[in-house]
This record gives C-alpha cells, sequence and structure tokens, in this order.
C-alpha cells in the first residue's frame, strides 16, 4: 500500500473526515489544548508578564508542595476514600442485587430496582441540602429528632472530623449503589438458569445456590468493575468532598483529596505554583494507575477493558 | 418450593429488608419537601423534621411571588439542558459512526486521539484561561454549555461500539450499491437503527447538564452571569453565601443577612429543582437501567 | 418525512451553535468594553467614552442597569467615563476574583483587603498605584492624608487606596431589652465581662429554652470581640502584638498569651453552665437569624456609634448595651481591611484612577451606588439631616436597588443615612475614631512572601482547634498546649520571626 493508495482512500472517505470534524476539533479545545498548560507547573506565574513569559522555577513548585504535609494528606485521603467506596458500594449493591433477584413478586421486584437508583440522579448540590438538613448541629434533624432518642447529647457534626469518613461513606454509598446493583443484577440475570434448575432437584438450599452458582458467576464483573474503579482511584468527586462537608475547614485533614486541595489552593489561596504542581501530579500519577490497572483488566476480561 | 414455609419467611425478610432501603431512599428527599412546607420559626428553632409543628406555604408563596430569579434559572437549566444534550448527541452518534466504518485509513490514530482523553487532562487553571481568554465564552450561555460536557470519548466509544454489534454491515453494502452518500447513510441507516442507545446516552447527557453546578461556578460572575444561572448555580450560591455571612469574615451583614432567602424557600427551591427528575425517571426508568448496564456513566 | 427534516434541523443546530460559540461570543463579553462601541454613541465627546469596571463583594441587586445609567449621566460629562459595576456573590467572591484576575478579564478596580492585595502583587495581578495616587488622587489626599496612603504600600509598591468608613469599636455586651427589663436586670452593674455570669444566671432561670450569649468559632465570636483592644493580629493570627496601645512592639504567638487562656477558660466555664449553644464552634446560622428567631439573649460584638440601628433594624428586638472595655484601639488593619486595588487587567489604570479618585468625592455617586435612586428606591424622611426610608410599598425584597453596603463602598461617609440613625452619624464617627488609640503598627503590612507552606499548615492547624477554642466549646486547659505544639511544629516561629524582622525594619524606617 503505497502513499498513493492511502491518499486515496483518504479522499474517498472524505465525506467521513468532514462528519469528524466537529467532535475532533471539540476534543482538541476542550481536552488537548489545556494539556499544553501543564508548564504551569514549572513556572512562576506573573500575570503582569504573562504564562508564557513567566520565568521558569524548575520543580520549585514541587518542592513546596512535598515539602508540606499536605501532600501526604491529599494522597492518603483520596487513595483511601476510594478503597473503602469500592469495597463498600461492591458488598452493598452484591448483597443487594441478591436480595432483589431473590424476590419473587415481580411490581416488588422492580420497584425496589427503580427506587435504589433515585439519589444517583440527584446533583451533589442537592445532597449537600438533605445532609445539612440531617445533620446541621443546630437544626439537623440528627440532632434534634434522632439523638435524644437514643438519649444521646447533640454532638456539632460539621466540627468533628472523625464523623466524616463514616458520612461520605455513607453518603457515597447512598448515592451510588444503585449504580453498582442495576450491572449486578443484569450479570445474575445472564445466569444460565438451568444451572439453578440442577441444584434445586439436588436439593441445595437457597445460600448454597448463591454461593456456588451465583457468586462465581459475579465474579467476572465484580474484578472488571473494580478495577475499572481502582483505575480513576487519583480523582474523586470535587462536590462530595467540598460541597458535601461545606467546605468546612475543621474537617480539612480529613476531607481534602487532590481535587479539592488543587481548587483551594488556587482559588482561595491564590497559589498557582502549589495548585498547578497538585494539578500535575494527579495527572501524572492517575495515568499510571490507570495504565496500570486496564493491564491487569485486559488480562482477565479483554472485552471489559478500556484500551 | 416455591409454596413452602421457609420460602415465605425469606420472601418476609428479603421484601421487609428491601422496603427499609427504599424507605432510606426516600425519607431524604421526603425531609426536604417537609422543610419546604414549614414555618420558618419553627425550622429555626426546632430545627429540620417530618412532623413540623407548624405548616407554611410561604416559600411557596414566595417563588411564585418573587421568584423572577427562580422562574429564570429554571428556564435556563431547560434550555442548557436542551442545546447541550442536542448537540452533543450528534456530535458523539457522528463521531461514532465514522469510527465504526472499518475501511477507513488512520481509524485507529483517530480512536486513540478520542480515546486518550479520558487517559489525561490539563486541570483546571489552563482549561479556564483558554476558554475565557482565548473563546470569551465568560458569561455566555455557551459557558453552561461547551465546557467538559460537550462531548466524552467514554459515549462516542460506547455508541460507537453499539454500532458496530448491531448494525449490521450487510445494509451499508447495500446502501452503497444504491449510491447513497456517507451522510444519507447516517441519516438513513445509522441514526434510526441506533436510536435505543441514543435516548440512553441523550438521557444521561441531559442529567449531567441539568446538575452540573460548576461550570456557572467557574464562568459566571456579576450581574450579565447572575441572568444566565442554572437553578444548581442558584442553589449553590445561595448556600455558599449563607455560610460565608455566618463566618463572620465580612462586617456589618446584618442587612445582607435579611435579605437572603429563609431556611424553607431554600429547601422548596431544592425541591423544586429535584421534582422534574422525580416525574421523569419513572417514565424512562428502562432506559437509565439499559445505560447503566451499558456503561453510559463512569462511576 | 418528519425523519428526514429532524436529522438536518439538528445538523444545522450543530453547525450554527459551534460557529457561533466560538466567532460570535465575543459580542456578549463581560466588560462590555468592547460592546458599547455603538457607533452614535459619542456625540459628547471626540474620543470613545472609556468604560470602567468596578467589581464589589455583596448582592446583586435587580435594577443595577437602572443606577448605573444614572451614574453616567454624572460620569460622562466630567470625565468622559462609564461605570460598569459588577457585583460578586459574597460566598465565591474570592475565588471568582482569583479567577478574573487569572483570566484577562476587564476588571479596572475592586474591593478586597490588604492580605488579599499583596498576594495579587506577588502574582503581578494589580498595578503600582504610586504614581497614580500621586496625579490623580486629589480627593483621596484630601480625604485620608499622604501618610495613610503612603501606608498602603510594600516595598514601595502601592497595592490599593482605604474605603473611608473606617472605625473604631469597643467590646462590649448587647442585651435583648424587653428581658433585661423582664428580669431587673441593672445594666450599669455590669462593669466588665466576669459581671456577665449573675446576668446570665437570672435570665437562663427563666428562659431555660434560650441560650444566654451567641458564640461561634469564627472573628465574630465573643473571644476575639472581646480582644478588640487587646492584640494587634498585624495581618493573621499567627504572631501578633499584645497590647498594642502601650507602645510594645513585640511580635508574639496569641495562643500562648495569659489572655488568650483566660478568655477561652471564661468562655468555657460558660458553655459548661449552658449559657452558650451546644454547636457554636460550628454554628452556621448567623446571629441575626438567631437573634430574630428569639432563640439568643446576647452577643459581644463592637460597639461604635453606627451599630445599634443596624442591629435592630437586622433582628427586629432593642438592646441594652454596656461597653466591657474602655479603650479603643485602632489596629493596624484599620484602613487595610477593606481597600480598592487595580488590577493589571485594567486597559488604561490611569483613568481608572482618575474616575476611583472622582467617585471618592462624589456624594451623588456614592449615594446612588449604595441607596439607588431617589423617589424609587429611597425617600427623604427628613431632608435636613439626611435621613431616608424605603418608599411606600417597597421594602427589602422588592427594592429595586439598595446596595447598602456602606462600609464596603469607597466613601460611606458621604452618602444619606438611614433612618432610625443618628442623624449626627457621621460627627460622632469621627469623634469615635479619634478617641481611639492608635496600635504601634498603623500602617504597617507584612508581607508573607516566601512563608506559604507554613501559612498553609497553620491555616490547618487553626482550623483544627481554634474554632472549637474559641467559642468556647473544648477545655482550653487541654486543648491550648495541644495548639500551641502544632502550631510549632507547622512554623509559627517562622513566621514570627518573619513579622518582628519586618516591623522592626518598618519601625526603624519611620523614625
Amino acid at each position: 500500500m503505497g502513499r498513493n493508495s492511502t491518499w486515496k482512500a483518504v479522499k474517498k472517505h472524505w465525506a467521513l473526515y468532514l462528519m469528524l470534524f466537529p467532535g475532533c476539533l471539540y476534543l482538541f479545545i476542550n481536552n488537548y489544548i489545556p494539556m499544553a498548560g501543564l508548564i504551569i507547573a514549572f513556572k512562576k506565574v506573573n500575570f503582569s508578564k504573562g504564562i508564557w513569559a513567566s520565568p521558569w522555577s524548575g520543580l520549585d513548585n514541587f518542592k513546596f508542595l512535598f515539602q508540606t504535609k499536605d501532600a501526604w494528606v491529599i494522597t492518603r485521603n483520596t487513595i483511601l476514600y476510594n478503597l473503602t467506596f469500592i469495597v463498600v458500594n461492591m458488598i452493598v449493591g452484591i448483597f443487594l442485587a441478591i436480595l432483589i433477584c431473590e424476590i419473587q413478586s415481580k411490581i416488588a421486584k422492580k420497584l425496589y430496582q427503580s427506587m435504589i437508583l433515585v439519589p444517583f440522579l440527584m446533583s451533589m448540590v442537592i445532597l449537600s441540602y438533605i445532609v445539612y438538613a440531617l445533620f446541621s448541629a443546630e437544626n439537623g434533624m440528627v440532632n434534634n429528632s434522632i439523638m435524644p432518642l437514643l438519649g444521646r447529647e447533640a454532638i456539632s457534626w460539621y466540627n468533628e472530623p472523625k464523623y466524616w469518613p463514616a458520612i461520605l461513606i455513607v453518603v457515597n454509598c447512598w448515592k451510588g449503589v444503585g449504580y453498582g446493583c442495576l450491572i449486578y443484577i443484569s450479570t445474575i440475570i445472564g445466569i444460565d438458569k438451568s444451572l439453578y434448575e440442577a441444584a434445586k432437584l439436588d436439593g441445595a438450599s437457597r445460600w448454597k445456590q448463591i454461593k456456588h452458582i451465583t457468586l462465581p458467576g459475579l465474579k467476572a464483573t465484580i474484578i472488571t468493575l473494580t478495577l475499572l474503579n481502582i483505575g480513576r482511584i487519583f480523582y474523586s468527586d470535587f462536590g462530595l468532598f467540598y460541597q458535601v462537608p461545606m467546605n468546612s475547614g475543621t474537617l480539612l485533614n480529613t476531607i481534602n483529596v487532590i481535587d479539592t486541595y488543587v481548587y483551594r489552593a488556587l482559588l482561595q489561596l491564590g497559589n498557582i505554583g502549589m495548585a498547578s504542581a497538585a494539578g500535575f501530579y494527579q495527572s501524572l500519577v492517575g495515568f499510571v494507575v490507570v495504565l496500570f490497572s486496564n493491564f491487569a483488566v485486559k488480562k482477565i476480561d479483554a472485552d471489559s477493558a478500556l484500551f | 418450593m416455591l409454596h413452602s414455609k421457609g420460602n415465605t419467611r425469606f420472601q418476609i425478610l428479603a421484601n421487609s429488608c428491601m422496603l427499609a432501603v427504599t424507605l432510606m431512599v426516600v425519607l431524604p428527599f421526603l425531609l426536604v419537601f417537609i422543610s419546604s412546607i414549614t414555618d420558618e420559626n419553627v425550622l429555626i428553632s426546632n430545627g429540620y423534621s417530618f412532623f413540623p409543628e407548624k405548616l407554611s406555604l410561604y416559600a411557596y408563596q414566595y417563588i411564585s411571588g418573587q421568584g423572577a430569579k427562580i422562574f429564570r434559572a429554571y428556564g435556563m437549566t431547560i434550555l442548557v439542558t436542551l442545546i447541550g444534550t442536542a448537540v452533543n448527541l450528534l456530535m458523539s452518534s457522528m463521531t461514532a459512526y465514522v469510527l465504526s466504518v472499518r475501511t477507513l485509513p488512520f481509524r485507529h490514530a483517530i480512536t486513540f486521539y478520542i480515546f486518550f482523553t479520558m487517559l489525561f487532562g490539563g486541570g483546571l487553571v489552563p482549561t479556564y484561561m483558554m476558554y475565557v481568554n482565548t473563546f470569551h465564552i465568560k458569561n455566555t450561555i455557551w459557558a453552561l454549555v461547551v465546557p467538559g460536557l460537550m462531548l466524552s470519548a467514554n459515549s462516542v466509544l460506547l455508541i460507537r461500539t453499539y454500532y458496530v454489534t448491531s448494525i449490521p454491515e450487510a445494509l451499508y453494502e447495500s446502501a452503497e450499491i444504491d449510491g447513497a452518500g456517507r451522510m444519507t447513510v447516517f441519516r438513513r441507516i445509522v441514526l434510526p437503527l441506533g436510536k435505543p442507545i441514543l435516548v440512553t446516552m441523550g438521557l444521561f447527557t441531559g442529567l449531567a447538564y441539568w446538575n452540573d453546578w460548576t461550570n456557572g461556578l467557574y464562568y459566571l460572575s456579576g450581574k450579565d452571569g447572575q441572568r444566565l444561572y442554572t437553578i444548581q448555580n442558584l442553589l449553590n450560591e445561595m448556600i455558599t453565601n449563607i455560610q460565608y455571612l455566618a463566618s463572620g469574615k465580612v462586617q456589618n451583614v446584618g442587612a445582607e443577612v435579611n435579605r437572603m432567602p429563609t431556611v424553607s424557600v431554600r429547601m422548596a427551591i431544592a425541591f423544586v429543582a429535584m421534582l422534574p427528575l422525580l416525574i421523569i425517571y419513572p417514565l424512562l426508568q428502562k432506559y437509565f437501567a439499559e445505560g447503566i448496564t451499558v456503561g453510559a456513566v463512569k462511576g | 418525512m418528519r425523519k428526514r427534516i429532524l436529522p438536518m434541523v439538528l445538523s444545522t443546530l450543530l453547525i450554527t451553535t459551534a460557529v457561533s460559540a466560538f466567532a460570535g461570543c465575543g459580542k456578549t463579553s463581560l466588560s462590555g468594553g468592547e460592546g458599547q462601541k455603538t457607533p452614535g454613541d459619542s456625540v459628547e465627546s471626540a474620543e470613545e467614552p472609556y468604560t470602567v469596571t468596578m467589581v464589589m463583594t455583596g448582592t446583586q441587586q435587580p435594577d443595577e442597569e437602572r443606577i448605573e445609567q444614572k451614574i453616567n449621566e454624572i460620569l460622562m460629562p466630567e470625565l468622559n467615563m462609564k461605570l460598569d459595576l459588577v457585583v460578586l456573590p459574597w460566598g465565591s467572591s474570592i475565588q471568582q476574583i482569583q479567577l478574573m484576575l487569572s483570566g484577562d478579564e476587564k476588571i479596572d478596580f475592586f474591593y478586597t483587603d490588604a492580605q488579599h492585595a499583596l498576594q495579587y502583587m506577588n502574582n503581578g495581578q494589580i498595578v503600582d498605584m504610586t504614581d497614580l495616587v500621586d496625579k490623580y488622587g486629589n480627593n483621596l489626599k484630601q480625604i485620608f492624608g499622604g501618610e495613610v496612603l503612603q501606608d498602603m504600600s510594600a516595598g514601595g509598591f502601592t497595592f490599593g487606596v482605604p474605603c473611608h468608613c473606617e472605625n473604631v469599636s469597643y467590646p462590649a455586651i448587647f442585651m435583648r431589652k424587653d428581658l433585661v427589663e423582664k428580669y431587673n436586670i441593672d445594666a450599669s452593674k455590669i462593669r466588665s465581662v466576669e459581671d456577665l455570669d449573675d446576668v446570665f444566671a437570672t435570665v437562663q432561670a427563666g428562659e431555660p429554652d434560650m441560650d444566654m450569649l451567641f458564640s461561634n468559632g469564627s472573628t465574630n465570636g465573643p473571644m476575639y470581640r472581646l480582644g478588640l483592644s487587646k492584640f494587634d493580629k498585624i495581618g493573621s493570627f499567627y504572631g501578633v502584638i499584645m497590647d498594642p496601645a502601650e507602645g510594645n512592639t513585640k511580635v508574639e504567638d496569641l495562643f500562648a498569651s495569659d489572655w488568650f487562656m483566660d478568655t477561652a477558660k471564661l468562655l468555657y466555664g460558660w458553655y459548661q453552665k449552658g449559657y452558650i449553644n451546644k454547636d457554636a464552634a460550628t454554628e452556621n446560622e448567623s446571629w441575626n437569624s438567631l437573634m430574630k428567631a428569639g432563640k439568643v439573649f446576647s452577643m459581644i460584638t463592637g460597639d461604635h456609634p453606627a451599630i445599634m440601628p443596624e442591629l435592630e433594624s437586622s433582628t427586629g428586638y432593642e438592646y441594652v448595651s454596656v461597653r466591657l472595655v474602655d479603650l479603643g484601639v485602632k489596629m493596624s488593619n484599620y484602613y487595610s481591611d477593606i481597600i480598592f486595588s487595580i488590577a493589571q487587567n485594567s486597559e488604561d489604570p490611569e483613568k481608572a484612577m482618575q474616575c476611583l479618585d472622582y467617585i471618592y468625592g462624589n456624594a451623588d455617586i456614592m449615594n446612588l451606588l449604595n441607596w439607588g435612586e431617589e423617589g424609587i428606591d429611597y425617600v427623604f424622611i427628613d431632608r435636613e439631616n439626611g435621613l431616608i426610608a424605603y418608599p411606600e410599598g417597597v421594602n427589602i425584597e422588592n427594592v429595586g436597588y439598595s446596595l447598602n453596603l456602606g462600609w464596603e463602598i469607597p466613601n460611606g461617609r458621604i452618602i444619606h443615612l438611614w433612618e432610625g440613625s443618628d442623624p449626627n452619624m457621621n460627627d460622632l464617627m469621627e469623634e469615635s475614631n479619634k478617641q481611639g488609640v492608635p496600635s504601634v503598627a498603623v500602617g504597617f503590612v507584612f508581607d508573607a512572601t516566601g512563608l506559604d507552606t507554613q501559612i498553609a499548615a497553620l491555616d490547618n492547624v487553626y482550623n483544627k482547634y481554634v474554632p472549637s477554642i474559641i467559642s468556647g466549646t473544648v477545655d482550653p486547659e487541654s486543648y491550648i498546649p495541644k495548639l500551641i505544639e502544632d502550631m510549632e511544629t507547622a512554623g509559627l516561629g517562622d513566621i514570627i520571626e518573619a513579622k518582628q524582622e519586618q516591623f522592626d525594619a518598618w519601625l526603624e524606617e519611620k523614625k
């Protein structure tokens, strides 16, 4: 195939390239141009000179970032939260999926299946309103109605870091569990019915059926979903960590993740150097992790791999 | 087996367990609604509650009377969702179709070009500076439509996979024999046959637009910006303002605080913002579920 | 047929949107800098009028454009300029200003404070106003005198000009008048903060559901209000000058001071007795709404001539106030907390400065900016004394324009007064300000360049402990030592050292 024939083929498909143009142009603008901006991490930005003309600062921005305890804290938080989210959502999701599949009433089944997805549709802003209605120290429902029932003193939730990992895990699970659950349900439905028939004939109990048929049937889905999530372990939902805890300063060590750190450094402290260094760090490490997890997915289930 | 005692017991247990889960899902939304019809003073002195001492429709009267701002924001949300979803769908489906053509030269390179955007990004700072300095989208409706939402590599690739697997090659071939151009093929074959995936992707794109608040946060400011606020931006601004004024960083805020919407009004706006989703969802539930199983949303 | 039309409509839509998204959007850009250059608009002058973009923080007013027009009717013939007012919301203004200054959006001058201005200065986001003030600052020089303006500089770089709203305030307790009367409390017997114990005990016995004292973990809380005359924070709470009115020049750790421990213990004692709201450390509702809801008996805040009308109008109750300390001090942030800076993005800093200086001296513009238009947004109820109120049928919810930020607009001292104010407010203010004893550090601004790491670490430590301690919700005996220790690890010593060094150099220079 010479250059000429390639050129011919390209010419033949001109209409297709034309159709490709808007999408590619958009991605170029929205995604590729900003990548060039990553060099800000190596500059001492002075806006009167402009970004390009600002002096280079070598690795100074990174030195500042990693000298603080913050670099460690935000990395730890990001990874630990994500890991917990993955595990909790998986366990709860599988549990609910199996339960729903075992329920006989078709109407009830459908109802439950629909209901668990509702929180998934709401924005983080709405969620932050709900969490605030529950946990606001003075007016919140937990302090006003639930704590007295338990005979406990009111707690000022937004000021007590120790409760927040739990709150965020629950909120995240509440919002996200329906998503995984539906995927598990569709996998369970896809499991060969004859396996269950055979097991029933052998007199296997419900638990035995679950243990020996359902769970093994879910294995591939579980592994793939988990690995895909691990691929994004360096990124977190900005709204969940910023909007939901109301940006409360006292909680900072507990709730600060890389995304919120970048935002705060940039817009609250005006520290462009540190913000872009942290952003660069996230992009780079995140990239490596995705490559790695995709490699692992490919080994297990080539169809589910990203590439 | 079906009618055995054990099974009945299990069904009761399983159903009550799921009912509890369902309640946990519904109650928070109910709390928002009840707070919106609770008397303001009761809210402040007794807190949020499912059984308020005194009800009041003040919040909704306020919205219908003074709510020009709220209605405008609502209209913006609808407009932005419609425009954004339409453009996104058209661009995604076109790109996906092209990538599904096996004979296209450089197909793999182009696919990688699109795919790579899922792996690596420049982040907030450069993106912001580019959009504002070069494209001047600040305080225009495009600020809400264009950044980050118009096209995602994930949905392009999903739609492509759908085309590849569910549109038979023979259809293309016969169209070609009939002398149909690529555009015609796209219009007459790809779009109609791809409808299920397009509806699904459209729903999720629409949802993302409806729920988006970050673009407004970054790209709208001042009076020109506030005119373009969506309902999510409005909600976000209300709650951050109230927190900021309460944090005591400003002096002499007395009068300022007085003109902030009251707790019940805030809750009423939140309720109104989620109402359409609560209404639409049961009708289109099937498509949502389908979208999730094919992986329309990441995470 | 329908099937064919829809995709075509969509494709056309796509193309037009794509094109207009990138090509046409310049037309609607924010500043109006280019947008308002319509031909035929420039009859008055051969030169195109310059549009000055002024950025403030507050609540967006529905009829902003009407007021801008009115202001421009004054500005156009005088300066051949137009004013474009941009009001950013409270909660996100700092972020939005940062974003605007990072982009190349046109801003001319904006409201900020010295700390942020120094940050902008180091990032090259604002311009040096030294020569500009010199050349165009006639009104400014007249209002403030040269010295104050000189104080607004760091290393020869003038980063802003102050608002004319300064006040000296005294720590005071404000108690609900109806309850003071109901429980026969003799306010004249209250001389110091310790005397409040008995008052709270009496009232609480009769009103068990109320909180006796509003408290929170912010600078609005009782701790810092009680410290109004006690320490000068010269830029931040990390390294302060204690008793600055007595000429002390040593920079030390506020949190290690006896005053801090004693006051924290006092508040904690009140907390244990149930006088303070239980979630004070994170209280998110403002004192206004809590007071208004009748949940709180009293609050400690700074007493100055303008405070009473504000308190009464925003909460709907009357108050009895007693000063707890008789000393009022002009702190170093006396001027530098509310300033206007000129942005690097200004297209014409000279014109921006000219305009800024002009509006400092123009009462009509200040009134328009703050209260709106006479007859529509306000009416005179006492023209002689300059007292105003809402017109018939207008209230806070439906008024078209009432920015009502007397402390934030450039010159809040030449505007009309709201009903209920003392007609002699300005004299009283002047008097009160004169009575204030200047801190040794008035005019000193700490430049924290190069200390970012320590400050970020200290902010974390601060947020971890301080709100709970200063709101009185935790035991200071166990928390303050931990706070001091963590602050030291976070690098408080570096800040104190740098502050002391800069301060000594500044003192030397001042001589």
